[in-house]
């Protein structure tokens, strides 16, 4: 009886090894897609020189920064015109490293074009991008009425006409802080706060000096320059501006590339500085000291 | 559900009641019938060394013939009540000794207390043999309850077994892998388990190594094992109940045991400080895996961890037993051991101070029980490149226990207090959750009767209540415990019952190398986690060695707090509430004959959350509203198998575990945020993680075979015990899990041999 125990035993011990320590399930960690590249930026008609992000879709969550195997051209469909476009290798300021195409073809306002990353293997990712009509000059106000003895006003006026789609809007600032340093650039965006008065026709009111000051506590820093920032795009882009880490990494917000991720729209960048600003903020910085003491 | 909870409740208490009306009705031709009523009580020990025997049968036979029995709880405490005046032979046994028998003259209204010694039997039984109303293939409800004996079945690489792997050898209890100690029963996560140490909460008692944890076999006397359906003691926690009585020092000698495995470095001493009045039992276990694992495994393990227990018992008193108890855990190491950058080193650490008192007046037929201690948890995670991660956690708690005989039923009511001192320091891995205290309070009140229906059939319903001053509404959650025993081979048993919990611990279930736990209160909108089990479980014994058991469960889930899979390359993560689904069954087999002793187990089972919000996201157009989290293992199987041949003890256990739910991705890419319309040569890019849908596919299956084989020797009086063995015994190239964000599979242990030396004084 022991016997046959200890040979059932053995011979138990011997087949699970067998059978199981042989056999080794594979396991891939990886689904098969037809995404090949993630393609990110805008084609902006009022530059002398386009820009777009392409990064191949990789099995490493840390980028490479070697060559890049992809060729980048850019057709306009009414035309038919193709152009092919160059390759650099960018640091961001995060640090890390990647590609940017770049052309001096200039994209026309109101016009369609398609734009297509292919690889060696002929493995395509390929988007249409649809540029804005152009649009007029914004118009800047700071209601200020010169030589008024009156104190200068507190809200300023932007308004804008016949842009398809708002999706920038910012007015950046230089100042010298209370420590008598000049700051870094701050920017202040109001793309969210914008009012459609029209169909055609958006406007902002807004107090630049508070808005200012409330980013240096109160301590009444001085302007030295203003710049206004406006973007143009078309009805397809989404709403950036109100989306966080989290909903911009959803892939749903991918427009219509195909066989791969990101977005490339169509915009006007419009940039001007604000010399009348400055001008008029400079007397409400007045104010604040004058109420500071 | 709230409405759910309080129509249960009025069922339970209508069923109750109508019981009671029943009975009393049947009872009203002699009202004076309960003060003639006699009880005979008293605690079961072992003789040899003063140890109170749980699970002894206690019989009393009057002179019809006619039996009334009780079997001895967790502190050998028996009590049988509702006794006519006259004689009876009062009968004790206990599988391992000799029977004891003994005469009773029960007077009209007697309380009698009679202690029973139990002589151990000569020969080779000892503590192989094991009660049978504790064997595996016991199931009821929910319940397991096991000893020493039993926990030392299941091989483990040390000098004898731990509750940690006996625990991971049932079916419905899914371990990740063999590192981390994160136990996970019936779809429940290891922050819902409750784990009771001499009445009071430890917070993480399993080990790094997830073969060990605080209970080694030769420190623990009894545990029972709720894997759900647990009645109304028990509050606080949704999942499970692991309550777990230390053994006692022994009363009569001075006795110790030293063991060294290539884990573990064990020293244990016990003795009377007053004969037979006063005795202590220490341990103190230190791992040296970081030493041995170079010789063993030939490579490196960077794992600590040890545990000390100490225990001081009072048994002065024919009507009472008091006992102190401390216990200090300590844990540190990397999940991820085979890499170069391990990633996340974890530490933490439980402490549990207090004392325990049952005192069983002459002047009542009541039992009392009085616990109170302090609980505290620190966990935290260390050399990490992300932001600094802490938790600290501290219970005070005290709580009163009272049994009594209430015509021929069991009445066992209790209070408690609790004040919980929360602190976490959580960088921004949870975005909605960062750093906070809170002190939260609570006290609450239960009641169960247990009551039984002819012969057959045994009623426990109960309540539990718990209030709260701020800011969490007093819950009252109904339970109800049912067995029905057709017959003497077989048995129906079914639970039901609602439960909450407000104070939860938070896990990055996104990661399973990630073993940090945050305990915070209801950390979303407050919502308090719930869940309603039901369970229905039948046992039968065929024949004299085989016994069949099987159990299917369903519980329901709500406001259980997950994190979302984010899609961004970081370990921060916004929390959501889910609700959940639970379904399964457990089957069990288990045999015994002689020196050979067999069990094998199935389980099945399937876990699903769902947000009904929507909110864990929409990818590729898709809504997730339901996914498996990553412990679903829908299929598992274990057996063992055991043998005693003269001075020889094998043990086998092989389990087999189907694959757990992972993230399988697309790719990666880097996201430039084009809130405005940025220069993309200078703009921020992050990396992003794609994916169809969270946990869309499964790892390979698990399987492992451990073997131990013992050797005993007896070196002038001192046994000596000589184990060797192989955990993974095939060397079976087990996956505990991908790392999605660094792209690197984590493999379990491969095979680890062992030797293990033990040597005792009795």
């Amino acid at each position: 009886m022991r016997t046959n125990i200890r040979n059932f035993l053995l011979a138990a011990c011997l087949a699970g090894g067998l059978i199981f320590g042989g056999c080794t399930e594979a396991f891939e960690p990886f689904q098969e897609n037809d995404l090949y590249f993630s393609i990110y930026g805008y084609l902006d008609a009022a530059a002398d020189t386009q820009f777009v992000a392409v990064t191949p879709l990789r099995k490493l969550v840390s980028a490479d920064a070697g060559p890049i195997d992809a060729a980048v051209m850019l057709e306009h469909l009414e035309t038919g015109r193709t152009t092919s476009w160059r390759d650099s290798l960018f640091r961001f300021s995060n640090g890390s490293m990647g590609h940017v195409f770049w052309s001096k073809e200039p994209v026309e306002p109101g016009h369609n074009y398609r734009f297509t990353v292919t690889r060696s293997d002929g493995a395509t990712t390929a988007t249409t991008v649809r540029m804005p009509a152009s649009f007029p000059d914004p118009e800047l106000r700071t209601n200020l009425i010169p030589f008024s003895p009156l104190p200068p006003p507190r809200l300023q006026n932007i308004g804008l006409l016949g842009i398809e789609k708002l999706v920038d809007l910012r007015i950046v600032y230089t100042l010298r802080t209370e420590e008598g340093g000049v700051s870094d650039p701050v920017t202040l965006s109001y793309v969210d706060k914008m009012r459609r008065s029209s169909e055609n026709r958006l406007g902002l009111a807004f107090d630049a000096y508070e808005d200012v000051n409330s980013l240096f506590a109160g301590s009444c820093p001085q302007v030295l320059t203003a710049t206004v920032i406006v973007g143009g795009g078309t009805s397809d882009w989404p709403d950036f501006f109100r989306l966080d880490d989290e909903m911009l990494a959803d892939p749903d917000l991918t427009g219509d590339i195909r066989n791969g991720m990101g977005f490339l729209g169509g915009a006007i960048r419009w940039e001007r500085p604000w010399s009348g600003l400055v001008v008029l903020l400079g007397g409400r910085r007045g104010q604040c000291l004058s109420r500071r003491r | 559900m709230e409405r759910t909870a309080w129509m249960l409740a009025a069922i339970l208490f209508l069923f109750v009641f109508g019981i009671g009306t029943v009975r009393a009705q049947s009872s009203s031709v002699s009202s004076n019938r309960n003060d003639s009523e006699g009880t005979v009580r008293g605690i079961v020990t072992d003789a040899s060394n003063g140890l109170p025997l749980p699970g002894a049968n206690v019989l009393l036979r009057d002179s019809t013939g006619s039996t009334m029995g009780s079997v001895s709880n967790r502190d050998g405490f028996y009590l049988i009540s509702g006794l006519a005046p006259g004689a009876y032979r009062l009968q004790a046994s206990f599988i391992g000794f000799e029977a004891y028998t003994d005469t009773l003259i029960v007077e009209a209204g007697a309380r009698i207390t009679r202690h029973i010694a139990l002589v151990p039997a000569t020969g080779e039984l000892n503590e192989v043999v094991i009660a049978a109303e504790s064997g595996a293939g016991r199931m009821r409800a929910g319940l397991q309850t096991v000893r020493a004996a039993g926990i030392r079945r299941i091989p483990a690489p040390d000098a004898g077994g731990d509750l940690a792997s006996w625990l991971q050898s049932l079916p419905g209890v899914v371990a990740l892998g063999d590192r981390g100690g994160q136990l996970f029963v019936r779809g429940g996560t290891p922050a819902q388990n409750l784990v009771l140490v001499d009445g009071l909460p430890v917070w993480q008692p399993f080990h790094i190594v997830g073969f060990f944890s605080a209970f080694p076999h030769d420190l623990v006397s009894n545990a029972d094992f709720y894997a759900g359906g647990f009645g109304a003691r028990y509050s606080g926690r949704i999942s499970s109940v692991v309550d777990v009585t230390m053994r006692e020092g022994n009363a009569q000698r001075f006795a110790g045991a030293a063991s060294i495995s290539p884990f573990l470095a064990s020293m244990r001493i016990e003795g009377p400080l007053r004969k037979e009045k006063v005795s202590f039992l220490g341990s103190a276990r230190m791992s040296v895996i970081e030493q041995a694992a170079p010789v063993f495994l030939a490579k490196s393990l960077p794992l600590r961890f040890g545990d000390m227990f100490l225990k001081l018992t009072s048994s002065g008193s024919t009507n009472s037993r008091c006992s102190l108890s401390a216990l200090h855990t300590f844990d540190r190491g990397a999940i991820d051991v085979d890499n170069d950058d391990p990633g996340d080193v974890f530490r933490w650490s439980n402490t549990v101070a207090g004392g325990r008192c049952i005192a069983f007046p002459a002047n009542t037929s009541s039992v009392f029980e009085l616990v109170g201690g302090v609980s505290y948890f620190n966990n935290a995670v260390e050399q990490s490149m992300t932001p600094e991660r802490a938790s600290d956690a501290v219970q005070i708690s005290t709580k009163v226990n009272l049994t009594t005989p209430v015509r021929g039923r069991q009445l066992r009511v209790g209070a408690f207090a609790r004040a919980n001192w929360l602190e976490y320091t959580l960088g921004e891995q949870f975005q909605n959750v960062r750093a906070d205290s809170d002190l939260l309070i609570s006290a609450g009140a239960y009641a169960e009767l247990e009551t039984t229906i002819g012969n057959s059939i045994s009623v426990t319903p109960g309540l539990s209540a718990t209030f709260y001053p701020t800011p969490y509404k007093s819950v009252v959650e109904p339970r109800l415990r049912f067995s029905w025993r057709q017959h003497a081979d077989q048995t129906f048993h079914a639970a039901l019952g609602l439960y909450r919990q407000t104070i939860t611990g938070i896990n990055d279930e996104r990661d399973a190398g990630s073993v940090f736990t945050a305990w915070v209160p209801a950390p979303v909108d407050g919502a308090q986690a719930k869940a309603v089990h039901l369970l229905i479980g039948w046992e039968r014994q065929i024949g004299n060695a085989l016994r069949l058991a099987a159990e299917g469960y369903h519980k329901r889930l709500r406001d259980i707090p997950v994190p979302i899979l984010s899609a961004i390359a970081r370990f921060t993560t916004p929390l959501t509430l889910a609700d959940g689904t639970v379904y399964g069954t457990d089957i069990r087999l288990e045999f015994q004959r002689g020196p050979l002793y067999g069990y094998a187990g199935y389980g099945l089972a399937n876990t699903s959350y769902h947000a009904p919000d929507g909110s864990f996201g929409t990818w590729f157009d898709e809504n997730i509203a339901r996914y498996n989290p990553p412990h679903d293992r829908r299929h598992q199987v274990s057996a063992v198998l055991g043998m005693e041949i003269r001075k020889f003890t094998a043990n086998i256990r092989w389990q087999f575990g189907s694959g757990l739910p992972f993230t399988r991705v697309l790719g990666f890419d880097d996201i430039i945020a084009l809130r405005t319309l940025v220069d993309v040569r200078e703009a921020a890019r992050r990396p992003r993680v794609l994916f169809e849908r969270p946990w869309n596919a499964r790892l390979p299956t698990y399987h492992r075979l451990d073997l131990s084989l013992e050797r005993r020797f007896d070196i002038s009086g001192a046994p000596l015990s000589l184990q060797a063995g192989a955990i993974n015994a095939y060397d079976r190239t087990n996956l505990f899990y991908f790392d999605v964000f660094r792209v690197r599979r984590v493999d379990q242990l491969p095979i680890v041999p062992f030797v293990a030396l033990k040597i005792e004084r009795l």
